[in-house]
């Protein structure tokens, strides 16, 4: 597709960059599903060719890409037909695809006198960024191939031999022999001779090749002048045999080293009904050589094979043409073979060629989805290892990182019967990748093969059943060897607050500690007391109070929330700009951290502990309002005792409002959010949930949730608490 | 470890509710009566140490002290099987042994005398705790050494530890019987003065209550001092649970108190109880009952459940200031909100015009080791205008004793009385005015209240 558009955009002269069309193409929600009809497409092509620099070439390039059947073409045309003759939207389009801090200030309005710069820019930016990615590829890929690449040397047998060749010679051959004052009769026996060469690739002595201008093109024949004119037209609906055999040979001399285990098998199927070929050819002969063939009657034979070879060709070039490898080859094949419903014989063919191509790529997957290995030399395969080999550069969230972005996707290598079936493909083996780096063998359950057949059942169930015991293996290997609900207690006990003793304990021990100021608090000294805090209270139990640390974060819970919603009305400016004024305080700094280890950091990863320290801080500070109100109760009491008690009333009735909200407020939380959403986790964990990876953001989901909704609101309850509690003292 | 308290009993009553109570204790926590931990109770999550500190051979030790100023309920603990519990240190018999005899002015006067060897103890406990949260004194009001020595050791608590929470589970007479102690109506009143200045959150148990629910729920007749300590020990431990099972919330006694208690006077708190069984009845066919959160919550708002007489509120003005139930048990927390909802909707509260009017609720675990016939039990905690009722009848027994100067030949004989008898007139005023307080904030002017207008 890249390169379609490169194509396109060269012919065009136009100044738009590859990338940010992509972009904005796989950005586009109409992409995919638009349906141009073919005479639309064309009318756009000739109005951009107007527009186009050189509109000769856009023109020819854009046939030379439609006989290739490239994929999308219609939709990159209309596209560009827009962008180009649709002024406005192009204006809109483009600082939409635009990448914003290349353009620096973009409060700015663009002026047109900024677009220039503004393209140097983005030009400056995109040849940059290419050419990391082209180093970092030719280092992907020298890493990949064996150092004997580089030496190798090739024959290049067809270059140097042309004779070695299946296919008719490069150079035309002149017609040397004439049939002038053959009879008929005579005619016939060396006609169907010649046939049968031509049949062969090799040009006869009345019947000679033309060369061809495209590997794919069809070839033309030149027939002897003297040949009668009956027989040279049964000879003409006949050559069309010949001509597709030529293109078949083609395709398979085309084919090379690097072409992929996908095409190597597609050829060597192909050779194999070549063979078949061959074998009716000779048969041929020997009936010529009888002189029982007649040309009515080679008619009558050949006739089936033409039909066939005609398929065949046309399969080869739609996959020649646009160069496809991999898993875009089976699913021309997959397409070819599901259209020839109708034609028994036909289908059983590309039945075949089908079959035998996805066996290298079948392999693959099998090894991918039982194994979690993937062989791939050739980058055929749909999903891609992108392993970083140096252990020093693993970056800080790893783990995150590994289940996100170590294996990728790579859209077009999916062939189209696996289509719907790339999601749980792709977590399969990543399941057992995981398995196998905690040092657990996976044992192979599955003997039967997969195998490709036109009812997706057959290899789907296959492939569902291997998903099923890698998920089912992860989930047992976090849950019963590495305690994943031991952690998940642990995080409750903490970062939730269930473990309320620790926590009324822990906040006594650091009250001090945490009113100083940030830049004041000693983390060793709250490190320290947190340990304290865990080995005395009921917490002592928690196998994990050991991988529990003190985090002091330089902004407040505010402060995140916003970042997160990032609501940009004149509101919420307040709060963004009061926030800088006064230091924090270390109430409002202070959090949990948690360390966690491979492989439950997969699930409890950064992301997760940071969505839980959220609610952690949220409570905490409740919990530190509810204390401070307790605290003016206790200095409020001695009031009791003198006459005028009663005057303070009003103020006694305000705490006690204050109180009582809070309290409530935090019953609400933890009682009737993070409870509930605590015991469902629980119970779909014990129902043995096989999906593991949205385990992930189910837990801390809700309770995000939760907070960002109540947050604007108690920050202004905050706030009053704050003043009258300070007031009071 | 925070919220420790320390545990005072005083007094016959004191001490025999006290006992019960940490029978309970040990029961509910997996303790023997010798203090040591049983085994299928090692790796519980509850936190003892609010109420038990380690010795140094792991056996657990109650932080209780036990006073009196008569042998008889001390010895008796002392020879039961959980004489071993104790401290020994911490149990302190007058030496003159001859009791109060139901005189407060004597007890206060003992109090007085023992006041350097019993605060040694307090404070010798006090110090042995990392993060004393408050004291809980168990006595009657009614008798001499808990009305009269409680009365004498609150005062100084309040000054000696003046941030540290005073609660006291404290004894109300039987009003409806002719008692044998004929000066019940000064000790009561005398004692109330010091409750209403001095402790920091009375839970009221009346006896006439507790005898009327003991014949009336339980079905028992004649019910013994030990049966209605039980009831009693229940209320006490179910009231501590969310200190001693920890949760998200209410993890402190001060988080759970403050809530109820609006302003400082307010702090005479009625309790209930709900399902009720008694011992007895677990051993005959036991009553299948329902018990659903709705169930339990709606029985607590009964008058008859609370362990309270209070005389029938006939102008319909008085009210709760407020309302905290702990449930325990199965509980889903979806229920709690819908039987809110219904006790809403059906006005089956109604709450002080000036303060927040809601039910608080508090969750808490059972404990593992004790059988529940019951899915689901609750406490309720509860701050009610009404109770002036009661301060009221003690009022008017204290008037007719007064009036005809009855019986205070006695109190003339302690030095507190030998002057004058100004204590009493000073101990009506300060019930008096707390009577007019708690009716005053069942009215929405409570807030408002202005020295000038309202003064008599």
């Amino acid at each position: 597709m890249q390169s379609t558009i490169k194509e396109l955009l060269d012919a065009l002269g136009c100044t738009l960059e590859v990338d940010t069309l992509l972009d904005y193409i796989q950005n586009d929600p109409n992409y995919g599903n638009s349906n141009f009809s073919s005479k639309q497409v064309n009318e756009y092509a000739q109005r951009l060719a107007l527009k186009a620099s050189n509109s000769k070439t856009f023109l020819k390039k854009y046939e030379d890409l439609k006989s290739k059947n490239t994929d999308n073409l219609s939709y990159i045309i209309a596209l560009f037909y827009k962008l180009v003759c649709d002024d406005k939207k192009s204006k809109i389009s483009k600082p939409k695809v635009a990448p914003k801090p290349i353009l620096g200030d973009n409060k700015h309005q663009i002026t047109k006198e900024d677009l220039p710069q503004i393209k140097d820019k983005l030009l400056k930016a995109v040849d940059e960024s290419k050419k990391l990615v082209m180093k970092s590829f030719e280092e992907k890929e020298s890493k990949m191939r064996p150092n004997w690449y580089s030496s190798l040397e090739l024959p290049n047998w067809q270059k140097d031999h042309p004779s070695m060749s299946w296919d008719f010679p490069k150079e035309p051959v002149p017609i040397i022999a004439s049939l002038a004052g053959v009879p008929v009769a005579s005619q016939e026996n060396i006609i169907i001779d010649d046939l049968l060469y031509v049949f062969s690739g090799i040009p006869g002595n009345y019947i000679v090749h033309q060369p061809v201008k495209d590997t794919f093109d069809a070839r033309a024949f030149l027939i002897s002048e003297d040949l009668d004119d009956a027989l040279k037209q049964i000879v003409q609906q006949m050559l069309p045999l010949a001509s597709n055999y030529s293109i078949v040979r083609r395709f398979i001399e085309n084919c090379n080293m690097w072409s992929g285990q996908v095409l190597h098998a597609l050829v060597a199927a192909i050779e194999i009904l070549l063979k078949d070929y061959y074998t009716m050819l000779a048969q041929l002969e020997t009936e010529a050589m009888s002189g029982n063939l007649t040309l009515q009657k080679l008619w009558y034979f050949v006739l089936p094979t033409m039909h066939t070879m005609q398929v065949l060709a046309s399969i080869v070039s739609n996959i020649g043409k646009s160069e496809l490898r991999g898993g875009a080859v089976l699913t021309v094949l997959h397409d070819k073979t599901s259209t020839l419903m109708g034609v028994a014989r036909v289908q059983e063919i590309s039945l075949f060629l089908t079959e035998r191509a996805c066996r290298p790529y079948l392999n693959i997957l099998d090894q991918w989805i039982h194994k979690g290995t993937i062989v791939d030399p050739f980058q055929e395969f749909m999903i891609e290892d992108n392993e970083l080999i140096n252990k020093e550069e693993l970056p800080v969230d790893y783990s995150a990182d590994y289940w996100e972005k170590r294996y990728s996707v790579q859209k077009d290598r999916i062939p189209e019967f696996l289509e719907k079936f790339t999601d749980i493909i792709l977590r399969t083996g990543k399941y057992l990748n995981v398995i196998s780096q905690c040092g657990n063998a996976i044992t192979k359950t599955n003997t039967e093969e997969i195998k490709y057949s036109l009812r997706e059942q057959n290899y789907g169930a296959i492939i569902q059943k291997a998903y099923a015991y890698a998920s089912k293996s992860l989930l047992e290997l976090l849950l019963k060897e590495y305690d994943l609900m031991g952690r998940l207690k642990s995080v409750k006990n903490y970062f939730l607050m269930s473990q309320g003793d620790f926590i009324v304990q822990f906040m006594d021990a650091t009250e001090q500690e945490l009113s100083k100021k940030i830049d004041d608090i000693i983390p060793s000294k709250l490190e320290s007391l947190l340990g304290l805090c865990s080995r005395l209270s009921a917490a002592s139990h928690d196998p994990y109070n050991e991988d529990m640390r003190v985090e002091l974060l330089p902004y407040d819970l505010q402060f995140q929330m916003f970042k997160i919603l990032s609501i940009e009305t004149e509101d919420e400016k307040d709060y963004k700009q009061n926030k800088d004024c006064p230091p924090l305080t270390g109430i409002e700094t202070f959090s949990f951290g948690m360390e966690v280890k491979w492989p439950v950091s997969l699930i409890l990863n950064h992301k997760a502990i940071a969505c839980y320290q959220m609610i952690f801080r949220h409570l905490f500070y409740c919990k530190h309002v509810e204390r401070l109100l307790c605290r003016v109760w206790l200095y409020n009491k001695v009031v009791k005792r003198f006459s005028e008690a009663r005057l303070y009333a009003d103020a006694f009735a305000l705490r006690q409002r204050m109180l009582s909200c809070i309290q409530h407020l935090q019953y609400y939380m933890c009682v009737e959010v993070i409870e509930p959403s605590w015991c469902q986790l629980i119970q779909s964990l014990d129902k043995m949930n096989k999906n593991v990876s949205n385990m992930q953001f189910r837990i801390p989901y809700s309770y995000l949730v939760l907070t960002e909704i109540r947050s604007p609101v108690e920050d202004n309850v905050y706030n009053v608490f704050k003043d009258n509690t300070e007031g009071r003292y | 470890m925070p919220s420790e308290m320390i545990t005072l009993q005083l007094g016959q009553c004191g001490n025999q509710i006290g006992f019960e109570f940490w029978k309970q204790l040990c029961i509910e926590h997996g303790i023997s009566p010798e203090g040591i931990l049983e085994e299928y109770a090692s790796a519980g999550s509850d936190r003892k140490d609010v109420f038990f500190y380690q010795a140094d051979d792991d056996h657990y030790i109650p932080r209780a002290v036990l006073l009196d100023l008569e042998p008889r309920v001390i010895h008796t603990i002392m020879n039961s099987p959980y004489a071993k519990l104790y401290n020994p240190e911490n149990v302190y018999l007058s030496k003159h042994g001859g009791g109060a005899g139901n005189n407060w002015a004597s007890g206060y006067a003992q109090g007085e005398k023992l006041n350097e060897e019993v605060f040694d103890i307090i404070n010798r406990e006090a110090d042995g705790s990392d993060n004393l949260e408050g004291f809980v004194l168990c006595h009657s009001i009614a008798g001499g050494t808990g009305s009269g020595m409680g009365s004498y050791i609150l005062e100084h608590l309040s000054d000696r530890f003046p941030k540290k929470l005073v609660q006291t589970y404290s004894v109300f007479p039987n009003l409806d019987e002719i008692s044998d102690v004929v000066v019940q109506p000064y000790n009561s009143l005398l004692t109330l003065k010091r409750l209403t200045e001095s402790a920091d959150c009375v839970m009221v148990l009346d006896n006439t209550a507790l005898n009327r629910i003991a014949s009336d729920r339980l079905h028992i007749q004649n019910p013994s001092f030990a049966q209605i300590n039980t009831l009693v020990s229940t209320i006490m431990s179910a009231s501590t649970a969310t200190l001693r099972y920890p949760s998200y919330m209410n993890n402190d006694l001060i988080s759970l108190v403050a809530p109820l208690i609006p302003t400082p006077r307010l702090h005479f708190l009625m309790t209930g109880y709900t399902p009720l069984t008694a011992d007895h009845e677990l051993n005959t066919a036991p009553k299948i009952r329902k018990t659903t959160v709705l169930d339990v919550m709606q029985r607590l708002l009964q008058p008859k459940n609370m362990m309270v007489s209070l005389s029938p509120d006939r102008t319909n003005q008085h009210c709760y200031i407020s309302i905290l139930n702990i449930i325990q048990g199965e509980v889903d927390p979806s229920q709690v909100h819908k039987s809110l909802q219904r006790i809403r909707e059906r006005k089956l509260a109604s709450f002080i015009p000036w303060g927040p009017a809601s039910i608080q609720v508090a969750l808490s675990r059972r404990s593992p080791y004790v059988h529940a016939s019951h899915k689901v039990s609750g406490l309720l905690l509860a701050n009610h205008t009404n109770i002036s009722s009661l301060f009221d009848r003690c009022l008017q027994q204290f008037d007719k004793l007064r009036k005809r100067e009855a019986f205070l030949e006695v109190f003339r004989k302690e030095p507190m009385f030998k002057e004058s008898l100004e204590e009493f007139d000073e101990s009506r005023g300060v019930v008096d005015d707390l009577v007019q307080e708690y009716q005053a904030a069942a009215t929405p002017d409570y807030v408002h209240w202005n020295p000038e207008s309202n003064q008599i």
